[in-house]
C-alpha cells in the first residue's frame, strides 16, 4: 500500500466517521461542527484525487459558507435536546431500503474490481482551475448561463419571500 | 534517503520555521503596538520589563500560561474548547501559502521559500480564512453569557459582509496574473514589470478594507468592542485559551500584510521592477524585501488602530454592502473591458 492510498483510507475512514458522528449527536450545534469537519475531511479527499478546485469550492462554499449559515440559524433559534425522537415504520422500513441498496452496490464494487477503485491508475483528473474554467465558460456556455439564471431567480425568489409586506 | 530529505526533512524545518516566525513576531508586535499606542495616545506604555519593556509580551506570555483555565459552568465543553483551537489553526494554516522569497541554495539543494504551491491558492486561503469565522461565532455562542453572544453575532454578519468585498477584489487581479498561484502572482508582477498595486489601486483599497475588517481590528472591531460588550466574543475565555485567540488575531493582522504584499506589492519583488539603473538592489536578499513591505503593512495595521474611532454597525454594515461591493464589481467590469479590448 503506497502512501498516497494511505492517505485515501485515511480521509475516507475519518469522513465516514465524522459522520455517523454528524447524525448520532443529540445537539444540533455539535452536529453541525462535526459536519464542518467532515466536509474538510472530504475536501481532502478531492485534492487527493486531484480534482482541486472541487476541493477549494467545497472549503468555501459548504464549509465556509452553508455552514456558517446553518449555524447562525441554529443559534438564533431556540435549542432543545432531542430527546427519543419516535419514529413512523414508514420512514424506517425507507431509510433501510436506501442504506442497504448503498452499501450493497459499494460492496458489489470492491468485489468485483478491487483495483481500479483507485484513481491512480485512472491517471491525472482534470480538476484544475484551468480544466473547469474552460469546461464552464467554453464547451459548456449556455448550460451553465442557463444555472446562473435558475440560481438569479431562486435568490430573487428569497428575498421576495422574506420582505416585510407593504 | 534524498526522498527522505526533500518531502521529510525539509517541510519539516520549513514548518518549524514559519511557526516560529508567526509567535516570535506576534509576541514583538503585541509589544510595539503596546508602546506605539502609547506614544500616540501621549503615554509611556509597558517600558518596565527589560529594555524600552521589550520583554513585557514574554511576560505576558508566561502569565497566561501559567494560568488557571477557568471554565465557567454553564457552558458547552465541547464547543467551548474546540473553537479556540478553530480560530487558531485556521490563522497558522494558511502561512504555509505565503511565499517569502524566490528560490534559494543551500549545499547545492534549491529550496523553495514556501511550504505549499497550491494551483488554487487564493482559493485555499479564502476558504480557510471563512472557516476561521466559526471560531469566533461558536466560541461567543458555547461561553452562553450575553455579551458573548452579541459579539458572536455581530462577527458573523461582519465576516459574511466583508468576505464578498475581499472575495470580489481579488477578481480584478487574477484577471492579470491568470493564476491563482501565490507564487504565480507575484512572477507575472515581475514579467508585467509593475507592483499590481499600480495597475489596481482601486482593488487594493477594498481589498486592504476588508482585510482590517476580517481581522476584527479597529474601526471594524465591533466583535468585541471593549465599551459595549466587556471583551466580546472572548469575555468568557481565560489563561491558554484567550492566548490561543489572541494570538489568532495578531496572526490575522500578520497574514492579510503578507497577502497585500504578494497580490499587490510585488512579494519579493525589489521596488521599481521596471528601472533599470535600480538594478543594484537586486544584491540584497528577495527576503529582505519580503519582510520589509510586511513591517510597512503592519505598521499601517497599528497606525490604522491608534486613530481611528469605531464605527457604529449600521454603519459598518453599509461601508460593506453599499459602497466596497458595488465598487469591487465595476473595478471587475471596467478591468476586463479594458483587458478584452487591449487583448
Amino acid at each position: 500500500m503506497s502512501l498516497y492510498s494511505g492517505f485515501i483510507y485515511f480521509f475516507g475512514i475519518l469522513s465516514i466517521f465524522l459522520g455517523i458522528m454528524v447524525i448520532t449527536r443529540k445537539n444540533a450545534i455539535h452536529s453541525a461542527v462535526y459536519l464542518i469537519f467532515c466536509i474538510l475531511s472530504i475536501a481532502g479527499l478531492f485534492f487527493l484525487l486531484q480534482a482541486e478546485f472541487i476541493a477549494g469550492i467545497q472549503i468555501i462554499v459548504y464549509a465556509g459558507g452553508i455552514m456558517v449559515i446553518y449555524v447562525f440559524t441554529i443559534l438564533l433559534i431556540k435549542l432543545e435536546v432531542v430527546k427519543g425522537l419516535k419514529r413512523r415504520w414508514e420512514i424506517k422500513l425507507i431509510t433501510a431500503i436506501v442504506f442497504s441498496a448503498l452499501s450493497g452496490e459499494i460492496l458489489y464494487l470492491l468485489l468485483r474490481k478491487r483495483e481500479a477503485l483507485l484513481p491512480e491508475e485512472y491517471g491525472i483528473a482534470k480538476g484544475t482551475v484551468q480544466a473547469v474554467g474552460s469546461y464552464l465558460l467554453r464547451d459548456y456556455l449556455i448550460p451553465f448561463e442557463v444555472v446562473s439564471l435558475l440560481l438569479l431567480v431562486a435568490m430573487i425568489g428569497a428575498i421576495m419571500l422574506s420582505r416585510k409586506k407593504v | 534517503m534524498s526522498i527522505f530529505i526533500d518531502f521529510v526533512l525539509i517541510p519539516i524545518i520549513k514548518i518549524l520555521v514559519i511557526v516560529t516566525f508567526v509567535f516570535v513576531s506576534v509576541l514583538i508586535l503585541i509589544w510595539i503596538e503596546r508602546r506605539f499606542q502609547g506614544f500616540v495616545q501621549s503615554r509611556l506604555g509597558p517600558n518596565r520589563v527589560g529594555p524600552q519593556g521589550i520583554l513585557q509580551s514574554v511576560a505576558d506570555a508566561i502569565k497566561l500560561l501559567t494560568k488557571e483555565d477557568v471554565i465557567p459552568n454553564q457552558v458547552d465543553r465541547f464547543i467551548f474548547n474546540i473553537s479556540p483551537i478553530i480560530a487558531f489553526v485556521t490563522a497558522l494554516v494558511v502561512f504555509a501559502l505565503i511565499p517569502f522569497g524566490a528560490e534559494l541554495n543551500i549545499f547545492g539543494r534549491k529550496i523553495t521559500l514556501y511550504l505549499a504551491d497550491l494551483n488554487i491558492g487564493l482559493l485555499f486561503i479564502i476558504g480557510f480564512n471563512s472557516i476561521g469565522v466559526f471560531g469566533i461565532i461558536l466560541g461567543g455562542w458555547a461561553a452562553k453569557s450575553k455579551y458573548p453572544l452579541l459579539g458572536s453575532l455581530r462577527s458573523a454578519s461582519q465576516m459574511i459582509s466583508y468576505e464578498v468585498a475581499l472575495i470580489m477584489s481579488l477578481v480584478s487581479v487574477l484577471f492579470f496574473s491568470r493564476s491563482l498561484s501565490l507564487v504565480e502572482i507575484v512572477k507575472a508582477q515581475q514579467e508585467m514589470k509593475v507592483w499590481f498595486a499600480f495597475i489596481q489601486p482601486l482593488a487594493f483599497f477594498i481589498f486592504f478594507i476588508a482585510g482590517v475588517a476580517e481581522s476584527n481590528r479597529l474601526p471594524f472591531d465591533l466583535p468585541e468592542a471593549e465599551s459595549e460588550l466587556v471583551g466580546g466574543f472572548h469575555t468568557e475565555y481565560s489563561g491558554m485559551k484567550f492566548a490561543f485567540y489572541f494570538v489568532a488575531e495578531f496572526a490575522h493582522v500578520i497574514f492579510f500584510s503578507a497577502l497585500v504584499t504578494v497580490l499587490f506589492f510585488g512579494g519579493w519583488l525589489r521596488p521599481f521592477p521596471n528601472v533599470d539603473w535600480l538594478n543594484f538592489l537586486d544584491y540584497i536578499p528577495p527576503v529582505f524585501w519580503f519582510l520589509g513591505k510586511l513591517a510597512f503593512f503592519v505598521f499601517i495595521f497599528m497606525w490604522i488602530r491608534a486613530t481611528w474611532p469605531r464605527y457604529r454597525y449600521d454603519q459598518l454594515e453599509m461601508i460593506s454592502w453599499k459602497w466596497l461591493i458595488p465598487l469591487a464589481l465595476v473595478n471587475i467590469f471596467i478591468t476586463g473591458l479594458i483587458v478584452i479590448l487591449v487583448k
